[in-house]
Parts: structure tokens; C-alpha cells; sequence
């Protein structure tokens, strides 16, 4: 049965193998397009970040220590006399690039007498540079308190107090995002050659051809899966790569090489986690194909499943560690993304991968014995 | 009369027709009757040629004998072995030709003779030796290295053939296989399947063409609405006006 399992893998390898426009959109472009989409978007955001604006500040009554304060910053300031507030706060409204500091009249001597004086802090919460700017006063005025009330400081030497390891916060920073990535991805890839797969043959009747001979169908429906998980894994791996490359733009990462951190072993159990999901996939899809009369009946059939996946790989987003418990990994899907999450930020558990790539294997199996057995079911092979 | 090679009991076949179908076909039953409870035989070494109009039931005899498809009811045994049960053993022992399927068009007529080569186990040393005449005999060399996809209709039909007999059937069951066809091409089939034959294959040939079951018929079967109207020898079926006209009266006769 392998052997002939094999020899079909291999026919259906060679047929994509040999088509130029499947080599290009199913390998090369899911990783181009990642590539240039997420290097873009780093280039853009880090453009943002350095060509920020902000407002001017207009301070009203501003004690002389927090005005020297804030002319240590690069924040633009303006004095201004409190009959100003009005028109000021109307200029605002206006979304002038403006944001409007005022202090109480006897604001330190309150202070000093242990009164509770109010600062108000104007600003316009549509205009970016006015948010910004408030962002940035507030904080100044945090510190300024804390500065002014002297029992003790936090971190006001020149250390560095973020003390994480510079491999830890690139994994918090790329496990966050990409588990969804891969997910959606591979199921895309997926989709695209499963959908083919046996709808298509049915569409151009070849399949019948291979119906006909003594191989067992168990044989055909293994040298297909494995030769679509192939394909998909390294569709898959092409995002991968391109996601890859593409995240030291989107996040600024200066410093160590992304594949110096994570290194051979981690990058084959990341294989092999993409793997499992890219054959359980297929054999699932290629039972959706095998029920459809057509492509376009199966991809129709399929495309709604591709939020399901991306709403699964979007849980790696809102969690801080992996799942703990074994049952989540007995949930295929949620079990990779769960396993390449811990992977990525150095936290996984042994028996939890071997037990997603157990049940991934046996509910592969399990799909694939249905399939194997609906190939002798002539209402589902010819329509 | 030469061994039985082919027993058909009873069979019968039909089809679950969808709301959409029934609607469209003006029926109000839920099921078609392709094939009902026919029964025959085939004998080694000859032509037995199955004729009817489009929709008579021929293709799903043919496929109910090529193991496709199952009859509702009924046997079809091989000799002593029983379809139903021997299933594979009995694929290994014939080929199975229509102008319904077909090749992978992205690739060569020699990669998809090799790959199915190895599918029915045939030795290496056998398959090459077999591959050379048949695609001598065929024509096929002359393009055996371009994609099947490039190839005319003639061209990709013996390319079928071809295929077809990479495991040396004994039984070859060919479901109009001259559909679609030029002269030229329909010339070399019908020398093909008179060729098989002297070499002491078994053929069941389904058509629509009298001149077809003219030129290579040793028995006839006419079927009409899944059944078999007229079933004899070319020699009985020529008498009395001629196979068409035969075939006319008794198409006739099951309308009136």
C-alpha cells in the first residue's frame, strides 16, 4: 500500500511540480506578498513614529519647575494668559494642532500646604498630534508629581530596568502574530491544491482512470494527502519565511538575527507542527473535495472555514503563556497554534507536542480511512 | 461455441434522480431505470458488439461490467469468480476504454504508460518491451514525449488504448470508442480491435454505428430503455433487412 501510496505522491508532485503558474502562486508569492506586506506596513508605521507631529502646548500659570521640566523635552510649549483659555479651547475644538495646560492660580502654594490643587488638560481626541502630545503631558505631569511629593523615585537613574532577554521579547513579539499567519496561510495553500485535488479530477473525469485500476483506494487517497501536505507545507514554509524576514521591519528590530535565535531545533519542530497541520488540512478538504462535483463547488464549500482557522490562530494574540491543559491539545487546529506559540517563546512542553502530533496523526487517519471508503461510493464519484 | 468468459444474471441499475432532475426530465417518479434485470453472456475470444441510441443503458452495462459501477441487483461473474467479490483480481484482467475519461493532460503519453506500468505491478523489463510495440502498433512513438494535453482527440484516444493494456488484458471493454473521431483515426481503432482479437483477447464493444458493428461484430446485443431487444450472432442479425433495419423494427415496436 506505501509503496503504491508513493507512487501516486509522486505523479501528483510532478504534475504541480511541472506547472510553472502553481510553482509561482502556491510556493513563491503567499511568501513574496507576506514579505512586501509586512515590510511596508514596518516601513509606514516606523515613518509614523519618526515623522510624529504634535501640538503645541499652551501652559496657563505653569509653575516655573514643571516648565523647566517640559523645556527639557522636545515638546512645543507657549505661555499664555488665562483669559487666552477660551479662545484657545475654541481652537481646539476647531482641531487646531493645539492642546491647553491649566494650572490652578495658587497651584504651589497648595502644594505646599498639602492641598489637592487640579490641573486641567485640554485636548482633541480626533487629531492625532493633539492625542499625542496629551499622552505625552500627561506623562510629564506624572512624574512631575511623583518628583514633587519626594517620599521616593522609580527608575529615575539611568539604567536599563527592562531587564528581558532580547530573544524572550522578540518571541512575545512574533508569537503574537504569527500562529494566525501560518494558520491562515497554510489553509489557504490548503484550500487552493485540495480543492483540485479530487473535484477537479472529477470535473475533467482522470479520475476514473485511477478508480479503475486494482489499487487499493486507501493507496490513492494516502499518495494524494501526502502529496497535497507536501505541497502545503511548503507553501506554508514560504509565508513562513517571508513573515520571517519581514519582522524586523514591521517591529524595528535592531540587533541579532532573527534565525540566530531561533535555531535548528526549533525551526524542525516548527516544520514538523506545520507539517501535521498542513496533511490534516488537506485530508480534511479533500474529503469537502471528493463530495463536490466541481472546484468551484469546493472551494465555495471551503472558503467559510478560513475565518474559523484565522479566529483560531488569533488566540495566540490575546493569551500570555500556552495552554496548559492536555486537553486543548486533543483539539486539532488549536493545537498547533498552541504548540507553535510555546515554541516561539520558549516555553513548550514536550508532552504536549507529542500528543498534537499523535491526535493530529490519528484524526488524519480517520479522515482519510472515510475518504478512502467514499472513493468506492459511486454516488460521490460520479455525478 | 468458444468458453464463457462473462456471465451477466438479472442485473439492474438505476439512478436517484434529484428534485432539479426530475423537473427538468418531466418525471414523476424519483428514479431512472438504466439497466433493467438484463442478462447474457460473453465468450472468449470474440467481438460482442452492444448496440443502442444515446441513453439506452450501454455505458452503464459497460461500467457495471467494469466494476464501476454495482447493479442493484444481479450478478456478473468472470468465469467462476464472482464480481462483487473478486473485485481486484478481476481488474487486473481487464481494461476498461471510453471517450469519458480522461488522461492527465500534463503529461507524456510515456511518463502515464510507466506510471500505470507500475500501478498493475507489470516488471520493469516486461513493461518496456510491451510499451514498444504497443505504441509501435498504435502510432503512438512518433509523439510519445509531448503532454497529452497538445495532442488531437485521435491521438490522446490511442494514447487511452495504450494504457489500457499495459497489464495484458484478456478482456478489453471499450464504450464507443470511435466517438469524436476522423476517418483516419476510426480506420486504425477498428484495425486495433480486429487485432486484439486474432490475438485472442475478448472485446465488448458498445456503439451507436451500424457500419462499426458492420465491420468487426461476431455478436450482437441491441438495448433499448435498459433492456435487451434483440441478441444473436452478426450472421442472424443481418438477415431479414439488415442490422439497422432490425434494430429500427424493434425500436419501434417498444415505442408503440
Amino acid at each position: 500500500m506505501i509503496s503504491m501510496a508513493i507512487k501516486i505522491a509522486l505523479k501528483e508532485l510532478k504534475k504541480y511540480w511541472g506547472n510553472k503558474k502553481i510553482i509561482f502562486s502556491t510556493l513563491l508569492l503567499p511568501g513574496l506578498v507576506i514579505f512586501m506586506v509586512y515590510s511596508i506596513l514596518g516601513i509606514i508605521s516606523e515613518k509614523q513614529a519618526n515623522n510624529a507631529e504634535f501640538s503645541t502646548v499652551y501652559l496657563v500659570d505653569v509653575p516655573d519647575s514643571f516648565e523647566e521640566k517640559v523645556m527639557q523635552t522636545p515638546i512645543s510649549i507657549q505661555k499664555a494668559a488665562r483669559e487666552e483659555s477660551s479662545d484657545i479651547k475654541q481652537r481646539i475644538i476647531d482641531q487646531d494642532k493645539s492642546i491647553l495646560v491649566i494650572f490652578d492660580e495658587m497651584f504651589t502654594e497648595q502644594v505646599l500646604m498639602g492641598d489637592e490643587p487640579n490641573v486641567e488638560v485640554y485636548y482633541n481626541s480626533v487629531v492625532s498630534s493633539s492625542v499625542l502630545s496629551y499622552n505625552q503631558v500627561i506623562q510629564l505631569l506624572s512624574d512631575y508629581k511623583d518628583e514633587y511629593c519626594r517620599s521616593f523615585t522609580i527608575n529615575q537613574d539611568s539604567n536599563i530596568h527592562d531587564i528581558v532577554k532580547n530573544e524572550d521579547r522578540m518571541g512575545k513579539n512574533i508569537s503574537s502574530m504569527l500562529p494566525m499567519l501560518i494558520v491562515t496561510l497554510v489553509f489557504s495553500a490548503c484550500m487552493a491544491v485540495s480543492a483540485e485535488s479530487y473535484a477537479g479530477e472529477k470535473e475533467r473525469k482522470t479520475l476514473v482512470k485511477l478508480l479503475a485500476t486494482p489499487i487499493d483506494r486507501k493507496s490513492i487517497v494516502l499518495g494524494k494527502s501526502l502529496s497535497l501536505g507536501i505541497l502545503a507545507l511548503v507553501s506554508g514554509l514560504s509565508s513562513f519565511i517571508g513573515a520571517i524576514f519581514s519582522l524586523p521591519k514591521l517591529y524595528a528590530f535592531k540587533g541579532k538575527n532573527i534565525l540566530e535565535i531561533y535555531q535548528g531545533g526549533h525551526v524542525a519542530l516548527i516544520i514538523l507542527d506545520i507539517f501535521s497541520l498542513a496533511i490534516l488540512l488537506v485530508t480534511i478538504m479533500s474529503l469537502i473535495s471528493a463530495r463536490s462535483n466541481t472546484v468551484k463547488e469546493a472551494t465555495t464549500t471551503l472558503s467559510p472555514f478560513g475565518g474559523v482557522a484565522m479566529l483560531i490562530g488569533m488566540t495566540s494574540i490575546m493569551q500570555s503563556e500556552p495552554a496548559q491543559s492536555i486537553l486543548c491539545y486533543l483539539v486539532p487546529i488549536y493545537n498547533n497554534v498552541q504548540a507553535l506559540y510555546g515554541i516561539l517563546i520558549f516555553d513548550f512542553s514536550g508532552r504536549d507536542y507529542i500528543v498534537m502530533i499523535c491526535i493530529n496523526l490519528f484524526y488524519t487517519a480517520l479522515f482519510g480511512y472515510i475518504l478512502a471508503n467514499m472513493l468506492s461510493d459511486e454516488k460521490i464519484m460520479y455525478s | 461455441m468458444n468458453d464463457k468468459v462473462i456471465s451477466v444474471r438479472n442485473i439492474h441499475k438505476e439512478f436517484k434522480l434529484t428534485r432539479q432532475q426530475k423537473k427538468k426530465m418531466g418525471l414523476d417518479n424519483d428514479k431512472v431505470i438504466a439497466v433493467d434485470n438484463i442478462s447474457f453472456d460473453i465468450y472468449k475470444g470474440e467481438i460482442l458488439c452492444i448496440l443502442g441510441t444515446n441513453g439506452a443503458g450501454k455505458t452503464t452495462t459497460l461500467q457495471m461490467l467494469a466494476t464501476l459501477l454495482k447493479p442493484n441487483s444481479g450478478e456478473i461473474y468472470y468465469g467462476d469468480k464472482n464480481l462483487s467479490v473478486n473485485i481486484v483480481e478481476i481488474r487486473k484482467r481487464i481494461a476498461f476504454l471510453t471517450t469519458e475519461l480522461r488522461l492527465d493532460d500534463a503529461f507524456s503519453a510515456n511518463y502515464l504508460y510507466d506510471f500505470f506500468s507500475s500501478l498493475y505491478e507489470v516488471p520493469k523489463d516486461i513493461a518496456v518491451e510491451r510499451k514498444k510495440k504497443v505504441f509501435k502498433m498504435l502510432g503512438i512513438d512518433l509523439f510519445s514525449e509531448i503532454k497529452v494535453g497538445n495532442l488531437s482527440t485521435g491521438m490522446k484516444q490511442k494514447v487511452s488504448i495504450a494504457i489500457s493494456l499495459v497489464h495484458n488484458p484478456d478482456i478489453l471493454i471499450f464504450d464507443e470508442p470511435t466517438n469524436g473521431l476522423d476517418i483516419l483515426a476510426t480506420r486504425d481503432i477498428i484495425d486495433f480491435l480486429l487485432k486484439e482479437k486474432e490475438r485472442g483477447k475478448t472485446l465488448i464493444v458498445s456503439t451507436h454505428i451500424f457500419e462499426l458493428v458492420d465491420k468487426i461484430a461476431d455478436r450482437v446485443i441491441m438495448i433499448d430503455n435498459g433492456r435487451i431487444i434483440y441478441e444473436g450472432t452478426y450472421a442472424d442479425a443481418q438477415k431479414d433487412g439488415g442490422i439497422e433495419k432490425k434494430f429500427f423494427d424493434r425500436y419501434d415496436k417498444g415505442r408503440m
